[in-house]
């Protein structure tokens, strides 16, 4: 019986331990993973939209999407978010939008893709992204399907899956404008 | 003397991953990079080290009969403070690796240094073995992800610096950083090993 | 990727052959070079892996589900994971001698072996990542220990026949077995994209 209490009591001491030094860890570090998330969340904004002077979500509580705006406030476009289940995971994509409803930009970093590396995780490369500056929503497929977009090599899944994503945030935008 | 053959057993004799055979979840999966290899070994290396260094300093008010779990909560402890530190201060990293820094956790390494080394020896001794270990380790998860990028990608990374491209003239053999690369890349390794050990 | 809008064959599918476990997931590769010298063996191994990871997931579909996620303990699933799994592992070594010597017989060697298996983990931490529901955390859970099984068995069967094969000297051995499942996992790659997947 005593050394049953002693084996508990062991395990106890360690646990607590371990638990403590674990809180002061996660205390430190999740503040600097969000705050990471948000400084690359605004640097993508700003990248599909350079010449705007000031981006704000819609509306403060639940923003759907954000306004660009030039330095005399005159609104120079839109930026959305758009995601799409790609081949090994979300795809997370930044589209900016102009005011004929035309796409700017759309930017996306490793971060927001965990396609097959090689191969669909070249949908970073601004040789993919750089193809969907100008189109409208009827270009925004890839070419086996009837539109614009080439697909990366060996990698149809991402591809489509990253052009659905931009259509479809879109699509939606411009039904709700 | 002995200290520095306790050291360097680990890299080349004993080798984890070429000799031992353990630990191949983790140098497989992510070694499609040298960097990406580079990192899971000096994240398996902090684990490995700082939980031998645990182990050994308590090995004396550690009942034998709770042992296991008790190593289990010091590795488990460790692997998720590298995982939020990774997080913090090497988000791309940490998000090529994925499941595979909480799965340090299961690295049959960890816990068999804990328990075939660290539970009998000194701290000094342990903390010894365990650097051997682990620099072993991280060394071949680099030399496998080198292999891979270079022949299946063209370039080599290291410390996230583009150490070589070998230009858009260079057709890459995209198979070595696909699954199969992995095995085939190890198996030959292996092979080679072999070869110079027995001559 | 696998979510909860695909069916439940799909995620099977998926779980099987797309994304096997073993040859294009890397799990479990321990067990897998180190049990599968011999197919009698490696179809043992299978069945306990099996029994083991869809007990394991369900259970830490619960704990993450009811004791971590609502508390915001998420920093702490890497130890209760692995701590009840082991826990798991050790009561149902206890149970199967006492209740079901016949099946201890065949299958309780297995047993220690299988608390560092890191397919099961892995397969606990994924169910987790996808955010499937407790039905399809099931049904992922059989889906995976299905595809370690159908890997361990092909790849003793081959090793069984590779013992009498004529392998060159430096390749005898680990070697050889590395070149295999490497042949094994390119095979596996021509299921990728299957409906999509």
């Amino acid at each position: 019986m005593r050394d049953t209490i002693k084996l508990g009591l062991t395990l106890a001491f360690i646990c607590s331990f371990a638990a403590v030094l674990l809180f002061y860890v996660v205390e430190k570090t999740v503040p600097m993973i969000k705050e990471n998330e948000r400084i690359a969340n605004e640097l993508k904004r700003k990248e599909v939209m350079t010449d705007a002077v000031t981006i704000e979500p819609n509306s403060t509580e639940a923003p759907e999407y954000y306004i660009a705006k030039d330095a005399s406030g005159n609104v120079i476009g839109h930026v959305l978010s758009a995601s799409e289940r790609g081949y090994g995971g979300l795809i997370k994509i930044t589209v900016g939008v102009a005011t004929d409803g035309s796409i700017r930009a759309i930017q996306l970093t490793k971060l927001d893709q965990q396609e097959t590396p090689g191969l669909g995780a070249k949908v970073v490369t601004a040789k993919f992204k750089d193809q969907f500056k100008g189109r409208k929503v009827a270009d925004l497929k890839v070419m086996q399907d009837g539109g614009h977009i080439v697909s990366i090599t060996a990698a149809t899944i991402t591809s489509r899956a990253a052009t659905k994503a931009v259509r479809d945030a879109l699509e939606g935008f411009l039904s709700k404008k | 003397m002995s200290t520095w053959k306790e050291f360097t057993k680990g890299i080349l004799k004993e080798n984890p991953v070429l000799i031992l055979v353990i630990g191949l979840c983790p140098a497989l999966a992510v070694s499609s990079s040298a960097n990406d290899g580079l990192g899971m070994g000096i994240a398996s290396l902090f684990v490995l080290v700082m939980s031998s260094l645990v182990v050994s300093a308590l090995r004396k008010v550690i009942p034998s009969a709770i042992r296991i779990p008790i190593f289990i909560i010091i590795i488990s402890t460790f692997v998720t403070i590298i995982d939020y530190v990774m997080h913090a201060f090497q988000p791309e990293l940490y998000a090529n690796l994925g499941v595979f820094v909480p799965l340090i956790v299961v690295n049959c390494l960890v816990l068999g240094r804990a328990e075939a080394f660290a539970s009998k020896n000194s701290v000094w001794l342990s903390v010894v073995d365990a650097l051997g270990m682990g620099v072993g380790f991280a060394l071949a998860l680099t030399v496998l992800g080198a292999i891979r990028e270079m022949l299946g990608n063209g370039t080599l990374t290291l410390f996230n610096i583009e150490m070589l491209n070998f230009g858009p003239s260079f057709k890459p053999a995209l198979i070595m950083i696909m699954p199969p690369g992995a095995f085939l890349t190890l198996g030959f390794l292996m092979a080679l090993q072999k070869r110079m050990s027995e001559k | 990727m696998i979510t909860n809008d695909l069916s439940w064959y799909f995620i099977l599918i998926s779980a099987l052959l797309v994304n096997n476990i073993v040859l294009i997931r890397f799990l479990a590769l321990c067990s897998f070079f180190g049990v599968s010298s011999k197919v009698e063996t490696s179809v043992g191994m299978g069945f306990a892996v099996m029994f083991v990871m869809v007990m394991a997931c369900s259970m830490s579909w619960a704990i993450y589900e009811f004791i971590l996620a609502p508390y915001n303990l998420e920093f702490l699933r890497t130890a209760a994971f692995i701590l009840s799994i082991a826990a798991l592992v050790q009561l149902e070594e206890l149970y199967i001698r006492k209740m079901l010597p016949e099946l201890y017989k065949q299958m309780g060697i297995f047993l220690p072996l299988i608390t560092t298996n890191c397919a099961i983990l892995g397969a606990a931490f994924l169910a987790i990542d996808y955010k499937l529901n407790f039905f399809n955390t099931i049904i992922y859970a059989i889906g995976v220990s299905g595809g370690y099984m159908i890997a361990i068995i092909l790849f003793a069967g081959i090793r069984e026949r590779i013992e009498l094969a004529p392998v060159p000297h430096y390749f005898k051995g680990y070697p050889i077995a590395f070149i295999t499942a490497s042949l094994m996992s390119l095979a596996f790659l021509g299921f990728s994209h299957l409906f999509g997947l």
